[in-house]
């Protein structure tokens, strides 16, 4: 009788120890990358405001909350400012909660107590533009800022062989041709869509928008040659703009005026026209009454990191710029969309949809 | 003559049709474009259509209509479901390992009372009890391991492990 | 563009047939396959747990691991399809119909033999085609515009046909339902929400992965629970001795029977290579075309009621897609699923540029890929053997024992799949709906594909319609579009043809 009961437990047993023999080799390296152990009381810390250099010595173990899936240069932006942390004793896991434009991610955030020592990769597009567009379940005004410490950049970029090379040109072909271009971007009735309405605006040019599904989408669409022009990632475009399957036009970074990345690649404030994506630039975000001593500590340690050659080389990889605005800055920053981008924002959507 | 034709494959047919229709009807009350809604009303319409020809097809050919199950499972379907979400709330707010062991200790300690009232012999229930109960702490430690500690599965912080 | 590189291919060779890269890709076989053929958990997810090793082991290293994940993750998830109905991941879900009903018959060892060999057989074919066809394959990826890809997407729709033939009004009825499950949620385009019924949590409406985890697997859950309560003396009580049942061995696959499901094969791996490559079909969508494609040309009477050919069609399918998913990442740069996601993150953060002149500038690495992938597949072979017999036992554990331990699994995969607790809501809801589906007999065929190819099919449409302004003409605008509606109304004109012939036939 007990014959068969008894395999069954040997049995998982097995499958058990399958796992952790199989596993168990990837558990010892990750200590290595990100010392799970690293649990230090963390109540310390939040009493002892005054004496930072002594909670500076201390370990100390955070959740990055990423809004999207694994891999994409949203979730590696975060994943790099991860492994840079552990060299100041944080101790950061990156946590993927993918859904709705990363709302889900930064609802679920906005919900933690101060002392869970969870943190949102927030931009502006997640923590001001969605919540306008309809209600999340939170603001921007449930978070508190901690440092912006990246900024993606964005491009305009043409496919191959069409007879406009700068974004003059590109204007003046529009004007004369109307309604021929096609410009694929990255969804519809979202910020990125804004924007490219305010570097072409529709009522005085002609074209077509087109949503595609993201930057990879637009990629391909460019390289097919099924649209004319598209809105996507400086990374995902310089190496198709370098085979000559596409030109970049212009690009929309708002940190900074030039990508070192491509540094040939003038900024669109350079022609006047302000549509840099103040949305991309990536933070982090606290929930409200987050330990203040905490997250100067953080933000201190980003300023070290943004400094850092190999960290920017590796951005830079990415298509995101290491730039670097501490906890005032960053809320400055914010606030200014929130005063003067938003309203527009609203308008834009209110007579579009 | 038409009470005899009206099978219950015939009403859930209807049912079905009659609750997309009204979703039909709703989707021109609704703040979308048109652009937005031209799928769903094409899935709409075609619940629609297959309600009618299953309707049809019992009015039509009824003796080759499906048989369709009389046995209650309902109130197990239920009943499984609430279980579901109930272990689903329990592991995220008591702990993984406590709710994943006591949960399965519950059911399989319940199961087994049973079988031994159904058989009249409570001979070796004890000693049975006391394997299934380490059989539950197993397969609870085991999900531990295999998703919070080599997954990285993200876990709220709990009272119990 | 791409010339074969003899020292570049020397030194990967040298590199790869190490003792380390096996050691690595052995550990990411088994850690694939376990979690594979674990309800509810996605491969994806040790994929990405995987990741942050980029930071400090070697390029080969990693890659071996994730390819490793990757390939045995596929296939694992045809093992708890075949042994349970469950699926393990989503692209085993087309595996199930034939797969677990040829173990209630007794023939789950054969079943599990058949979806090894066709999974490495697959897998081995999208392998090949890959380091042979790269660059040919790839050029073709962009000319599948909004226009051509709508034009796909019919035809794949137009497969629902051939699933509804029994009971045509029941066919339509799944189809339908299927397509209102995708557009519940926020607009793919536009992000408006529809049929969210003001709730928050359904703006993410129904993600593959639960729906179809609880679609197939709450319903037996539900029956075998059923019998533990209402029958215990049929699903043996727990502690029975049932010794001799575990110690009868079951036949397994004959050579003989391989051969003969070669059609099942070869559709599988040339369609799951053929969607692979695109980007956005993916594994599931290649197994179920596959399956259905094969339903018509088969000549095995119990296909769909445990088929052996059904398994291999499903499993080399889903096999192949792995390859292929790798074509537009090495000739564009640009991943054509959440997994080649990853793995370009991967080969970033390795410090490997992926774009379009990868193949050139970085030639060993691409080598060193292209062995990685195919090396996997003998590993994959070896350890899905050493697993398979752990696995026909563990179909024998009694019932009471068995499915919670399953549901505990499903709940808690189905939650860690994206930390989302609303997603074990959406499981359950979906289990429901496949609980009523059984009940009313509805086919799950239509639903499946209609929700898998809706979302691509409304994107691509409205897209199209947007570029061409309103003008219909433009979905007939380019040869690949012309070619592939012929198809589509050339094989419904045959099907319906071979119908009619056999409903005579059987008049």
């Amino acid at each position: 009788m007990s014959r068969n009961k008894l395999f069954i437990l040997m049995l998982i047993m097995f499958l058990s120890l399958a796992l952790i023999i199989g596993c168990g080799g990837d558990n010892g390296d990750e200590a290595v990358a990100d010392p799970d152990e690293a649990d230090v009381d963390l109540d310390d810390e939040e009493e002892d405001d005054d004496s930072d250099d002594d909670a500076a010595q201390e370990d100390v173990e955070i959740d990055i909350v990423v809004g999207f899936g694994a891999g994409g240069s949203n979730d590696l932006s975060a994943r790099y400012l991860a492994q840079a942390l552990s060299d100041y004793g944080i101790t950061a896991n990156v946590i993927n909660m993918p859904g709705g434009m990363g709302t889900e991610a930064a609802y679920h955030v906005s919900n933690q107590s101060p002392d869970a020592n969870m943190f949102m990769w927030g931009s502006g597009l997640i923590m001001l533009f969605e919540p306008a567009a309809g209600d999340r379940g939170f603001t921007i005004h449930d978070f508190e800022p901690v440092a912006t410490i990246a900024g993606p950049t964005f491009a305009l970029a043409a496919k191959a062989g069409v007879p406009y090379e700068t974004l003059e040109e590109l204007i003046t072909y529009i004007e004369e041709n109307p309604g021929e271009v096609v410009l694929g971007g990255q969804g519809e009735g979202n910020s990125m869509h804004f924007i490219v309405e305010k570097i072409l605006p529709p009522d005085e040019l002609d074209y077509t928008y087109v949503g595609l599904a993201g930057g990879a989408d637009v990629a391909l669409n460019l390289t097919g040659g099924h649209v004319d022009l598209g809105h996507l990632s400086l990374a995902a475009a310089r190496p198709l703009h370098q085979d000559g399957d596409l030109t970049v036009l212009v690009n929309t970074q708002a940190l900074v005026e030039r990508d070192p990345l491509m540094p040939e690649i003038p900024n669109v404030i350079e022609f006047g026209i302000d549509a840099r994506e103040t949305h991309s630039p990536l933070a982090l975000f606290a929930p409200q009454g987050t330990d203040e001593g905490l997250k100067q500590r953080i933000s201190e340690a980003m300023e070290q990191i943004a400094q850092d050659e190999d960290f920017i080389q590796s951005y830079q990889d990415l298509g995101v710029i290491a730039h670097y605005l501490n906890t005032d800055e960053t809320w400055d920053f914010f606030m200014d969309i929130e005063e003067n981008l938003i309203p527009e924002f609203e308008a834009w959507l209110d007579s579009n949809y | 003559m038409l009470a005899k034709k009206l099978t219950i494959n015939g009403v859930v047919g209807g049912v079905l049709t009659l609750v997309a229709a009204g979703f039909f009807i709703w989707t021109y009350s609704m703040r979308l474009r048109p652009m937005e809604l031209f799928v769903p009303r094409i899935a709409l319409g075609l619940i629609m259509l297959g309600g009618v020809l299953v309707i049809l097809k019992e009015f039509v050919k009824p003796e080759i209509g499906d048989r369709l199950s009389k046995a209650f499972i309902l109130p197990y379907a239920i009943g499984v479901s609430l279980m579901m979400w109930l272990y689903g709330w329990a592991f995220r707010n008591i702990g993984l390992i406590t709710a994943t062991a006591i949960g399965l200790s519950a059911w399989w300690i319940w199961v087994a009372v049973r079988d031994a009232r159904r058989t009249k012999s409570t001979k070796g229930l004890t000693l049975r009890i006391i394997k299934l109960v380490v059989l539950a702490i197993v397969v609870a430690v085991v999900v531990q391991l295999l998703f919070v500690n080599l997954l990285g599965m993200y876990m709220p912080s709990t009272l119990f492990p | 563009m791409f010339n074969f590189d003899m020292e570049a291919a020397r030194i990967a060779f040298t590199t790869v047939f190490a003792l380390d890269t096996a050691l690595f890709i052995m550990i990411g076989i088994v850690v694939g396959i376990t979690v594979g053929a674990i309800p509810g958990l996605a491969h994806s997810l040790p994929i990405a747990l995987v990741l942050p090793f980029s930071f400090i082991l070697p390029i080969h290293q990693t890659m071996g691991l994730l390819i490793g994940t990757y390939q045995g993750g596929t296939y694992g998830g045809s093992i708890t399809a075949i042994s349970f109905g469950t699926p393990g991941t989503s692209g085993a879900a087309a595996t199930v119909a034939d797969g677990y009903a040829l173990t209630q018959q007794g023939k789950g060892k054969k079943a599990l033999q058949m979806g090894l060999y066709a999974s490495v057989i697959g897998g081995m074919f999208g392998s090949l085609v890959l380091i042979f066809l790269v660059v040919p394959i790839g050029m073709m990826a962009p000319r599948f515009g909004p226009g051509e890809l709508t034009a796909l997407y019919i035809l794949a729709l137009s497969l629902v046909v051939v699933f509804s033939t029994e009971n045509p009004g029941k066919g339509i009825l799944s189809a339908g339902i299927g397509f209102f499950l995708a557009i519940i949620g926020r607009d793919i385009i536009t992000g408006g929400l529809r049929f969210t019924f003001g709730l928050r949590y359904m703006q993410a409406g129904f993600p593959l992965v639960p729906l179809l985890m609880g679609f197939f697997a709450l319903p037996e859950i539900i029956k075998q629970i059923h019998w533990v309560i209402k029958d215990p003396e049929s699903v043996g009580k727990i502690g029975d001795d049932d010794v001799d049942l575990m110690k009868k061995k079951e036949e397994g696959l004959t050579f003989k029977e391989l051969l003969q499901s070669w059609r099942g094969i070869t559709i599988g791996s040339i369609l799951g290579t053929f969607l692979g490559a695109l980007p956005g079909p993916g594994a599931t969508l290649a197994s179920y075309t596959s399956y259905s494609v094969n339903s018509q040309i088969t000549n095995d009477p119990k296909y769909g009621k445990g088929s052996l050919e059904g398994v291999a069609a499903a499993e080399s399918a889903n096999n192949a897609t792995c390859g292929a998913t790798f074509i537009p990442l090495l000739t564009f740069g640009i991943p054509g699923s959440s997994i080649a996601a990853l793995l370009m993150a991967a080969l970033i953060m390795e410090g490997i540029p992926v774009g379009p002149r990868v193949v050139v500038d970085h030639t060993v690495v691409v080598y060193i890929l292209f062995m990685l992938m195919l090396i996997a597949n003998p590993f994959n072979l070896l350890f899905g053997k050493l697993l398979i017999p752990v696995f026909t036992r563990l179909t024998k554990i009694p019932a009471s024992v068995l499915w919670p331990i399953i549901m505990v699994f499903l709940v808690i995969g189905t939650y860690a799949y994206n930390s989302r607790p609303f997603d074990i809501i959406i499981c359950i809801l979906a289990g429901l709906i496949g609980y009523f589906y059984k009940w009313y007999k509805l086919p799950d065929g239509p639903l499946i594909l209609a929700f898998l190819v809706t979302p691509l099919f409304e994107a691509s449409f409205r897209q199209a319609l947007t570029i061409a302004r309103g003008n219909y003409m433009y979905f007939l605008g380019s040869g690949i579009s012309q070619v592939i509606w012929l198809i589509t109304i050339g094989s419904i004109f045959l099907f319906l043809k071979k119908r009619k012939k056999i409903t005579a036939a059987s008049k």
